[in-house]
């Protein structure tokens, strides 16, 4: 089998999952750089690869796919990973496509959005700061962190499961980019804090690789958000 | 509001006849089945499906449910009553939304993660979420940009703007927003047609499947409010027909409480579409 060809950038959440999910499993690719500040998503050349201009983008044997959570459901399937990355069992697998779809439109804005509104649309591209946006944002993780902790955690060690699987991967890395902020998820919560420990002592020294990049450009900012 | 189904004619689906203990409540909830595959008889719980066919996502999985003949219990949660608010549905769903499904001891929620477990659990003809790799990951592809794109940036969004802020919560929108609203939708259509839907007959290729069900509920839920998706767009419009032709009168059911609102729904301001 050959490998993958992998486009991404450090910036991009979805694109970081794909990559740890790659590294953790041991799956062979080459990682191809799209630089979404210089805006070579939108380029000539990555529109011939993927006409959707979009990274996260794998091509596998002529086989082109986006969608963060797609990708890795494929490459889970298609390289025989450990069956507790995504279970083949019928019903532990309903309940991992069920955080899964969760995901999109409950994690991922109460993260990707605040961190956005606060690191990158303030600090990068020096905008006034959106207090309503952040304020509505800080709820939205509120609730989020309220379910995870009375529901996704509530009887298991990870997410729906006693064992680590895709959907840790897709929900630790959008918590971690509001480490970069300043907003410790595990403060007031239990089964967060021993959740995400646990999971990024699971993923090991790749988690760390993975967000040097994004390290780098947040430290700089000092950036200490309030958050319960 | 609770509908049971009660099966003694074969099973359309399994081709044997099906059996339902009389007399005993607790096992009024299974149904027994020979399956060829291992020679034996199976016992498998029903599918509590929990529902309120104003939501778009309830309609996909009706259709689906109804069209592969899969045995449920119907129970009707009404919205408009906030019974996903009670702490009895809280025991089914703690997200409490609808759609919502119980199956022996799996409490699930997500249409698409239902969606998911029916088709593999009840064997569905492959094409609903085919076995194939590539051709799944084609269709799981749709699945996941379906969440933040055809319901928020497109069917939700619009009918959150005409429908349910103004009329249910009696909040006000304002006009720009309503057309930043409609210009929305039409931006995700142009991806919806440029980059799934493409030339193909159905959104993963030749077949129906999971993706153009969960297409469906968004897409088409805008027509209440007089918006036709296929306006100018003949490939959605062929699109539309197909499924609509292939889902018969399954599509007609899972729609039948929208269309009682058609004409409530269609008196309001129209669009500018």
């Amino acid at each position: 089998m050959s490998k993958i060809d992998f486009y991404s950038f450090f910036a991009s959440p979805p694109c970081r999952v794909v990559h740890t999910f790659l590294e953790i499993a041991k799956i062979p690719y080459e990682y191809h750089t799209i630089d979404l500040i210089k805006v070579e998503q939108q380029s000539e050349e990555f529109r011939k690869i993927n006409p959707h201009g979009k990274v996260p983008a794998i091509v596998h044997d002529g086989f082109l796919l986006t969608e963060s959570i797609a990708i890795v459901q494929y490459l889970a399937q298609k390289f025989k990973t450990e069956d507790h990355w995504y279970p083949s069992d019928s019903k532990k697998r309903a309940k991992i496509d069920e955080y899964l779809c969760w995901h999109h439109s409950n994690c991922r804005q109460g993260t990707g959005v605040l961190f956005f509104h606060v690191a990158i649309a303030t600090n990068v591209r020096k905008q006034p700061r959106n207090e309503d946006v952040i304020k509505e944002r800080k709820a939205k993780l509120t609730d989020v962190l309220n379910f995870f902790e009375n529901y996704f955690l509530k009887d298991s060690k990870f997410i729906n499961s006693d064992d680590i699987s895709i959907a840790d991967i897709a929900a630790i890395i959008e918590f971690q980019q509001i480490k970069y902020i300043g907003i410790d998820i595990g403060k007031t919560r239990p089964n967060v804090k021993a959740w995400r420990d646990r999971v990024i002592a699971r993923l090991g020294p790749t988690f760390d690789t993975i967000h040097e990049p994004l390290g780098k450009m947040t430290e700089p900012m000092q950036i200490t958000e309030d958050f319960e | 509001r609770i509908e049971q189904k009660v099966y003694g004619e074969p099973h359309p689906f399994l081709g044997v006849p099906t059996y339902q203990p009389p007399g005993i409540p607790q096992l009024q909830t299974i149904f027994c089945y020979f399956t060829r595959y291992t020679n034996s008889w199976k016992i498998m719980s029903k599918i509590e499906f929990y529902f309120d066919l104003l939501s778009e996502p309830c309609r996909s999985v009706q259709m689906f449910l109804d069209v592969n003949n899969i045995p449920y219990e119907a129970k009707y949660v009404d919205l408009s009553k906030g019974e996903h608010k009670t702490d009895t549905f809280k025991e089914i769903n703690p997200n409490q939304l609808v759609p919502a499904v119980k199956h022996g001891d799996l409490k699930l929620f997500e249409s698409v993660a239902i969606l998911q477990y029916l088709a593999n659990k009840f064997s569905t003809p492959d094409h609903w979420y085919p076995n194939d790799m590539k051709k799944r990951a084609r269709i799981n592809e749709y699945l996941h940009w379906h969440h933040m794109n055809t319901r928020w940036k497109g069917g939700l969004l619009v009918m959150l703007k005409f429908v349910f802020l103004p009329v249910f919560f009696k909040i006000e929108v304002s006009a720009e927003d309503k057309k930043a609203a409609i210009d929305t939708l039409k931006e995700t259509l142009d991806n919806f047609e440029n980059f799934f839907l493409k030339d193909n007959k159905f959104i993963a290729g030749d077949e129906i499947s999971i993706a153009d069900l969960m297409a469906i509920g968004e897409l088409l839920a805008v027509d209440y409010v007089g918006i036709y998706v296929g306006k100018g767009r003949p490939k959605v419009e062929a699109w539309h027909k197909r499924c609509k032709d292939f889902l018969g009168s399954h599509y007609d059911a899972a729609h039948k409480v929208m269309e009682q609102y058609r004409a409530t729904l269609e008196a309001l301001p129209a669009p500018d579409y």
